[in-house]
């Protein structure tokens, strides 16, 4: 009896020590907060913080509507995260932010293009390589990246990075996860049904309300919100539009960013073109 | 990255950190900072330039500058918070900048950046 007592205190003793130093793992880059502790805690304290309590009851569960982009976005991946296939996405791109983005050619990047990219898709249903190509309706290119092998290549800057491996292409360019994060904050996500076009449409939006107002580095007056929205096409699961605005303390709103998917489709084949560059970088 | 007896018995070290925010969702940050130590003492130190940039893959989305810093010190910080964009695939985060440290009429310069995933 005794020796089984002291087996299970054993266990829970690994147990908790187990947990503790999983938990340190996850902590921010330890590196930085180890060699200078007193400024590592100083930018901490400089984070904005959110206040969740300003919503009013009647929105929604978060995790409900969390829980609903997250169905649209599956049903959208079943018809096209199909392996040994190409995958081709197009959207317009829209922001009155600076992207303090300076291409080679001295000129700065437009705050408004189109993205184009071309996805092949493995067995695993995982991105092997691809060409993305930011460019605006007159083919003019801003920027032209591929991942090719385990590197990805700026053809526009000439840089590369290595140790590159397939990845999950993300149809929802990562809006389900934010939702799940504003689910963590507690903050309520409306939902509605809307028709457009004869369309039936699931409309996700939040807002998030910053403690005190934010200054961001590239927007010139203090951030007291952000109100983000997302469109699913309610019969494929097709995430049609994003929008993300940012309100400033003096009422004005910014359009932080917004797209629209404009071409969705999987062919066997990518144009030659796009081989044609694959096969240069090579 | 340090420079051991840099001001006869004190060490120069410069540090960069990227960091998803905790308070936030949909923001990190790029941060810097140039100090002294084993011991402390003041010193002119800061950097020649700070920038905090996103990708998308190696698409460039958003190249944030920080600006410069000169100030006579044992340490100095700086961070630049960034609302990331939409990104099909993975995400970067990359903080740069050049520290330069002065005393006693030497002076040296550090330019080097840290890049890190941005879930």
């Amino acid at each position: 009896m005794y020796k089984s007592k002291r087996k299970w205190l054993i266990v829970i003793i690994f147990l908790i020590t187990l947990v503790i130093i999983s938990a340190g793992l996850f902590v921010s880059n330890p590196t930085f907060a180890s060699i200078y502790p007193q400024l590592f805690s100083q930018s901490n304290q400089n984070e904005p913080k959110l206040d969740p309590t300003s919503f009013s009851a009647e929105d929604l569960s978060t995790n409900e509507a969390s829980e609903m982009a997250q169905n649209s976005l599956e049903q959208w991946e079943k018809k096209i995260l199909k392996g040994a296939n190409w995958v081709h996405l197009l959207y317009q791109i829209n922001s009155e932010i600076d992207n303090g983005v300076i291409l080679p050619d001295g000129k700065s990047m437009p705050s408004s293009y189109l993205e184009e990219g071309w996805y092949f898709i493995n067995e695993n249903g995982l991105v092997e390589k691809n060409i993305v190509t930011l460019r605006d309706e007159f083919e003019t290119i801003y920027q032209q990246s591929v991942l090719s092998g385990s590197t990805e290549y700026n053809l526009t800057f000439e840089d590369k990075m290595d140790g590159a491996e397939p990845y999950k292409l993300k149809l929802d360019r990562g809006f389900t996860q934010y939702l799940m994060e504003v689910d963590a904050l507690h903050i309520p996500i409306k939902y509605i049904d809307i028709t457009n076009n004869n369309k039936s449409i699931k409309e996700f939006s939040f807002e998030e309300i910053y403690e005190t107002p934010i200054q961001e580095n590239q927007i010139a007056k203090p951030i007291q919100s952000a109100v983000v929205v997302g469109l699913f096409d309610n019969e494929t699961g097709e995430m049609i539009t994003y929008r993300k605005l940012l309100k400033c303390v003096t009422g004005e709103q910014i359009l932080f960013e917004e797209w629209h998917l404009l071409i969705a489709e999987i062919l066997p084949v990518a144009p030659s073109s796009v081989l044609d560059v694959l096969e240069n970088v090579k | 990255m340090s420079w051991i007896n840099f001001s006869g018995s004190s060490d120069a070290i410069s540090a960069k950190m990227v960091r998803k925010l905790g308070t936030t969702p949909a923001k990190w940050a790029a941060d810097i900072a140039s100090y002294t130590d084993n011991p402390p003492i003041t010193i002119t130190l800061g950097w020649t330039y700070f920038s905090a940039t996103e990708k998308c893959g190696s698409v460039i989305k958003q190249n944030i500058q920080g600006g410069a810093r000169s100030v006579q010190k044992k340490e100095t910080a700086n961070g630049i918070f960034v609302t990331t964009m939409s990104c099909s695939s993975t995400r970067y985060g990359k903080s740069a900048g050049k520290h330069e440290y002065k005393f006693g009429g030497n002076t040296v310069r550090d330019d080097w950046y840290q890049q890190d995933v941005i879930p």
